[in-house]
């Protein structure tokens, strides 16, 4: 176990070397490129509206590429923090660093506003509604000519006053856009790399497995909408301070799309990424002057190409060069540290051995009921999934729901999950009447769940999968995020440790820092509970989890589901490999065509005619 | 009602059947691929540029002008999907949104480079002085309008409703892997609604071109205007869209009275914004299963 302890630390530490490698290239264009253009007062201006934008892009990566919302309100935050700014100095002589904080409270109360309202939309009706909001906030600039200039543009703005040193070259914002892009890039890399991080890649990735892994996922995208607009406050304002006069034109609608398009073209999901995407978008014009009336043109076919050859962008393509290397470095040191003492060895997880005698043995009299259903019904356009189903379920029992396809196996388990409401009947939960809302509360009572087909969160590693299981554990928030308090580190560390644990017990720690497409469809499973139980939980849905799996396989299981439920874990699986629901379960539920037709321990089950006519037909009884 | 209300209402008409004319493009797209097409106001961009350019400095009649127009929007359209959207195959909604928004962009250089970036306009289909209907001024160009969105509208629906063509577009909207199995060839389907979906467009180009300033930059605004009007009445409901194009044709006009001509915009997406708080389906949509 150690062996494969230190080879995980190794691989972070190999990935962050690969990170501040990736930090050293950028800040070295940074620091040459303007460094060459020194003299050159027009290529200057240039390199500070990269950088300035750069700022924007920071954001929008962790909305757009982390978080996957799709929303193009950015040019509206842009602008906000731009204008707030503007007319404070520029109407009522606020100085603009002040100018600047209140920009930044206005759009995050904005963001916050605009994304209740539409955060709860996916794809294309975000995209448009957002997009609505951004002609929205333009067109409302241009109205109000009295405060802002209308379409001509709002002049009279204090110059930019810091430390008592009048701001007005363009290296001097070059400078200060420099540091602001980098302070946002290492915020943006805590942030993503937290708990509320871990939180944002799942909601983005997979919003329902994350609820069930109970985190919020409605709140999680909208702290990082706000988070969002922040950055592009912040870059908004040190825009007007650079441009002296700004119009609404400067943050239309097609500004918003070229913000995506830098970001999609210096690739996302890097942090670092886009600054390319916009040094690439703002240089080439400036070298090929003849070209200037095929911009528009060349910038769409641009984004067009990039989308449809290479969805990582430039930043994609060169990490994939880079994983390349690290990927065989790494597979080497797996092949060193395997050696035969390490083979799988659930076993260890409580003291039930191979024979299959349970050593606590369930026992009805004692256990108390965690989860009651009464009479609970759930159909779909007049089709009945779930006809007035009753049971109980009691503390440390590990029950199978079995039945033909159909029988509305799944649809219990969407219920007792939260992710569909029922029409008739109740779920009592620990005795407490089930909480009808969001399922991630569910998640939080104690009830994890596994799907049919393995739901991991592909755009995470291994150990990260299994640390969003501990979501509802950890206690970190945002700030702890951000500045990356000592007790979030230690937090973060133990958290990690027990995550490799948990690996470890399950036979694939040594896989802790791959991604998931190099694991087996077993090994998914695996990961998947072992996610699951990350979150301690106290009863544990199991959706097929036999399902795909070869025999040894399957014993591997059935000893790990013994060893669970010998841990103290209340099991309810729906399985279809009735060998394995014989020989491990305490109690059978049979369902078909949506009602119960039998309940009992396997044996009373093996003999019910009821069931075999299910299963068999009528008259199968007989034979 | 008096004249000037009536004005109003008419010249919301006219602007909505544009905006249902565009709109029932969009949706006819979206039914067969799942796809919204932000690239969809070019069509109309194509259309009424392609037929101004023919009958200005080239001299074509104004009724082949206006054909070749639509030609131009189809055929546009019909290469669009064999060279972009077919290639993309069934890559993730994420993707295709920003693809067609690229593409818009694109197409939007393209019409800069030939048709220069000051507005064209047709002439007015029938010459004459506006009518008196009611004490309402009415252009005849605008009952232009309002008469061929009328007939194209019923060929649509006649289409849709009661031919194979029409079954098999449906049939597709409903399951694509189902449709195919069942011997349609669901890829010539998808390319000739392509081709029609973007001819309609090319259709409301030359149709506002006579009285709308149409350039270069006004074909994003019209597609998200389309697509605003198809979710205010329903994307899936082809009579939603229709209705949701005029509604927002009307609205605009009214707000355009009662608030100001430079917030009409504005107007429409607040209420695009409000209303997919409380019904995101659209007002004749139908509610959508889980």
């Amino acid at each position: 176990m150690n062996a494969r302890l230190e080879i995980a630390r190794t691989e972070r530490q190999t990935e962050f070397g690969g990170r501040s490698s990736a930090w050293l290239v950028a800040a070295i264009v940074l620091a040459i490129v303007p460094a060459m253009l020194l003299y050159d007062s027009y290529l200057m201006e240039t390199c500070a509206s990269i950088v300035i934008f750069s700022i924007v892009l920071v954001g929008l990566d962790l909305v757009i590429g982390y978080g996957e919302l799709l929303a193009f309100s950015h040019g509206a935050f842009f602008a906000i923090g731009a204008y707030v700014m503007g007319v404070l100095s520029a109407r009522y002589g606020v100085p603009l660093p002040m100018g600047a904080a209140l920009a930044i409270v206005a759009n995050a109360v904005i963001a916050a506003l605009i994304g209740v309202a539409t955060l709860r939309l996916q794809g294309y009706y975000l995209a448009v509604a957002t997009l609505g909001f951004g002609i929205i906030v333009t067109e409302t600039l241009g109205t109000l000519v009295d405060f802002t200039g209308g379409w001509s543009g709002l002049r009279g703005m204090a110059p930019l006053v810091l430390f008592q040193h009048r701001v007005t070259e363009d290296i001097e914002f070059y400078g200060i856009g420099v540091a602001v892009l980098l302070i946002g890039i290492a915020i943006g890399r805590n942030v993503i790399h937290s708990r509320f991080g871990r939180a944002v890649r799942a909601s983005g990735n997979d919003a329902l497995a994350a609820e069930m892994l109970g985190v919020p996922t409605s709140q999680v995208r909208l702290e990082l909408f706000v988070i969002g607009a922040i950055y592009a406050s912040v870059a908004g304002s040190l825009y007007a301070a650079f441009l002296r006069v700004i119009t609404p034109a400067n943050f239309d609608v097609v500004t918003s799309i070229n913000m995506v398009l830098m970001l999609f073209l210096g690739g996302k999901e890097t942090l670092w990424g886009p600054v390319l995407g916009a040094t690439i978008l703002r240089v080439l014009p400036e070298v090929a002057e003849g070209l200037n009336d095929y911009k528009t043109l060349i910038q769409g076919a641009l984004f067009v190409a990039v989308l449809m050859f290479f969805p990582g962008g430039i930043a994609g393509f060169l990490l994939v060069q880079f994983r390349k290397v690290g990927r065989r470095e790494m597979n080497a040191s797996i092949a060193r540290s395997r050696d035969p003492q390490t083979s799988p060895d659930v076993a260890d997880i409580s003291p039930r051995g191979a024979s299959g005698a349970p050593v606590a043995p369930y026992s009805k009299s004692t256990a108390g009921t965690v989860l009651r259903v009464d009479g609970l019904s759930k159909a779909f356009g007049g089709v009945a999934a779930l006809d007035d189903v009753s049971f109980d379920l009691r503390a440390g029992q590990l029950k199978a729901v079995i039945g033909p396809n159909g029988a509305g196996k799944t649809t219990l388990f969407n219920l007792l999950t939260g992710v569909l409401q029922p029409n008739a009947g109740s779920i009592e939960l620990f005795g407490r009447p089930f909480s009808i809302g969001r399922p991630h509360k569910i998640a939080r009572e104690g009830v994890a769940r596994t799907f049919q087909t393995p739901r991991l969160f592909a755009n995470m590693t291994i150990l990260e999968n299994v640390l969003v299981g501990r979501h509802t554990k950890l206690r970190a928030n945002l700030i702890d995020a951000i500045v990356r308090t000592p007790a979030d580190r230690k937090e973060e560390r133990t958290a990690a440790q027990n995550a490799e644990c948990l690996l470890e017990r399950l036979g694939i720690a040594h896989l802790a820092c791959a991604h998931i497409e190099s694991l087996s469809f077993g090994q998914r499973r695996l990961l998947e509970i072992a996610r699951c139980l990350a979150m301690e939980p106290r009863i544990l849905l199991l959706d097929e989890p036999a399902a795909g799996l070869n025999d040894t396989e399957k014993l591997e299981l059935s000893r790990l589901l013994l060893n669970l439920r010998n841990a103290g874990i209340t099991l309810l699986l729906v399985e279809h490999d009735m060998r394995l629901v014989m020989s491990i379960t305490d109690e059978i539920l049979v369902l078909d065509h949506g009602r119960k037709i039998a309940e009992g321990t396997p044996e009373l089950i093996r003999r019910d005619k009821a069931v075999l006519e299910a299963y068999l037909g009528a008259g199968a009884s007989h034979v | 009602m008096n004249g000037f209300w009536l004005q109003v209402l008419f010249g919301g008409l006219t602007s909505g059947s544009i905006y249902a004319l565009v709109a029932v493009g969009l949706a006819l797209i979206y039914r067969a691929t799942r796809v919204i097409n932000f690239a969809h106001g070019e069509f109309v961009v194509i259309g009424a540029l392609t037929a101004a350019s023919l009958v200005d400095p080239i001299g074509l009649p104004l009724a082949a002008a206006a054909v070749l127009g639509v030609v131009a929007a189809g055929a546009t359209g019909f290469l669009f999907e064999r060279l972009v959207l077919r290639p993309m195959g069934d890559k993730p909604v994420f993707v295709l949104i920003l693809c067609t928004l690229g593409c818009s962009i694109a197409f939007r250089g393209a019409e800069m480079l030939l048709w220069g970036k000051d507005p064209l306009r047709l002439p007015s289909f029938s010459s004459g002085t506006s009518w008196k209907i009611g004490g309402a001024a009415i252009l005849p160009q605008a009952l232009w309008v309002l008469g061929v969105t009328a007939v194209v509208m019923m060929i649509v629906g006649f289409v849709l409703q009661r031919t194979a063509y029409g079954k098999a577009v449906r049939a597709c909207a409903e399951n694509s892997t189902a449709a195919s199995l069942a011997g349609i060839d669901v890829k010539s389907v998808i390319a000739w609604t392509h081709l029609a979906s973007a001819a309609l467009g090319g259709v409301a180009g030359v149709l506002i071109s006579p009285i709308a300033a149409i350039d270069f930059q006004s074909g994003l605004l019209l597609a998200i205007k389309a697509l605003t009007a198809a979710i205010i009445g329903g994307l899936d409901r082809m009579s939603g869209v229709v209705l949701g194009g005029l509604l927002l044709g009307v609205i605009e006009a009214f707000s355009t009275v009662f608030i100001s001509s430079a917030m009409k915009d504005a107007f429409a997406f607040a209420i695009l914004i409000l209303l997919l708080m409380v019904r995101p389906q659209g007002l004749l949509g139908l509610r959508r299963t889980q």
